[in-house]
């Protein structure tokens, strides 16, 4: 994820295709709204760098948002919260259309999916294991497991859940994200080290790679090159043929020019320690919110 | 036609012990298909419930309320943990691993 100042998060941008069923957000489960989790990103040092107050001022000198949000939300000033409100709703209308050809083969069209796919959906109930975690229609079961990744060429350690939830089990624990589209959505794993599927799967053919704390799911799968490729093609064909219906939005006319250069002051330098903290643990819940998208 | 993508869920059933304490009967509670078999349980002070996993998957069940806080660590299929609740008042109990799955225990005297 590059954020502010283009700088390079140390998480992986989750997609929030299907958030909206989500009990946990983020990959650490830190939030339990999508109301919640939309201004994270906004206040995060690491992504878009702006106190709330700024942001609200701007969307105020927009004179087309006051209609739209007085008609969204009656009797309420544009503010952070409705705000949080209005992207909450429309994250929740990006969700999975149905199209796949895996969910043709569910409804019952043998032919919808190759034979490789086949052969991949049975290993990927069976010998791969993958079901254990990716379970469900949307193919995540919402949980934290610590899948073995170690860490990795930046070498910083990621305690995961465990700076939300400090239980033993947690350290190193991350939220299964869905494999919904999963192949529109590279790269891949908590901090975006792969850039295939092919290359998760063999991560998990490996049992993953650092052991310390490493979820009993987790073991070496023995797949052969073959049972691989029958594994990237199951996914792939969980993607959507036709995506679900997203209206592009008329954004408002373009603002008063000294307007926006009223509200438009350059960010001041965010305080240090919270810089430092980004990604880093996490305790306090103002120090949580502070966090970002990731 | 796949069966596994679509399991059914389990009816769920609290399982009351065969064997009974000096002061009260134990009461299992299962887990299945990362669910527990109820949602809600009463008990009375000095109870012991059993936690038994009976899943395909491996679970770690805490709690962090008020009343009471342990955790259990994380136990596979067959296994099962005991928790002797010595207090009144509620106790909420989660599934660290799979957060869905949430037990409210009162716990009366």
């Amino acid at each position: 994820m590059l954020g502010h100042g283009m700088k390079a998060g140390e998480r992986n941008t989750p997609t929030i295709l299907n958030s909206a069923f989500l009990s946990l957000l983020m990959w650490d489960g830190r939030f339990r709204t999508l109301e919640d989790q939309a201004l994270g990103p906004i206040e995060a040092a690491g992504e878009m760098n702006m106190k709330l107050g700024e942001m609200v001022a701007r969307v105020r000198s927009i004179p087309g948002y006051a209609p739209m949000f007085a008609d969204a939300y009656p009797g309420e000033e544009i503010s952070s919260e409705t705000v949080a409100k209005a992207i909450a709703s429309y994250e929740r209308t990006i969700v999975s259309s149905g199209t796949s050809p895996f969910d043709d083969w569910i409804r019952g069209d043998e032919k919808a999916l190759s034979a490789g796919a086949r052969r991949g959906y049975e290993l990927f109930y069976g010998k791969g294991n993958c079901g254990a975690c990716h379970s469900g229609w949307a193919f995540t079961d919402g949980g934290f497991h610590n899948i073995g990744l170690d860490a990795g060429p930046g070498g910083a350690a990621d305690n995961g859940r465990h700076d939300v939830l400090p239980l033993a089990s947690m350290k190193g624990a991350f939220k299964t994200p869905t494999l919904r589209d999963v192949a529109l959505s590279a790269p891949y794993m908590r901090d975006g080290r792969y850039d295939t599927l092919r290359e998760v799967v063999e991560h998990y053919n490996r049992g993953g790679d650092s052991k310390e704390n490493l979820s009993p799911e987790m073991r070496p799968l023995n797949l052969s090159e073959q049972e691989i490729d029958d594994l990237v093609a199951f996914m792939g064909a969980l993607t959507d043929r036709r995506p679900t219906a997203v209206v592009y939005p008329q954004l408002p006319a373009a603002v008063d020019a000294a307007a926006l250069a009223e509200v438009q002051r350059p960010s001041e330098p965010r305080d240090a320690r919270a810089g430092a903290a980004y990604g880093g643990p996490r305790s306090s819940g103002d120090q949580r919110i502070a966090q970002g998208h990731d | 036609m796949p069966g596994v993508f679509f399991k059914s869920v389990s009816i769920a059933t609290i399982l009351v012990g065969a064997t009974f304490a000096a002061v009260a009967a134990d009461v299992v509670v299962d887990q299945k298909d990362k669910q527990f078999s109820t949602t809600e349980l009463t008990v009375k002070v000095g109870d012991t419930v059993k936690f038994q996993n009976n899943d395909s998957v491996s679970h770690n069940l805490f709690s962090l309320s008020d009343t009471m806080t342990f955790d259990l660590g994380t136990f596979p299929n067959g296994e099962s943990r005991e928790v002797q609740f010595e207090q009144p008042g509620v106790v909420d109990v989660e599934c660290a691993i799979h957060p869905t799955m949430k037990l409210k225990i009162a716990i009366e005297e």
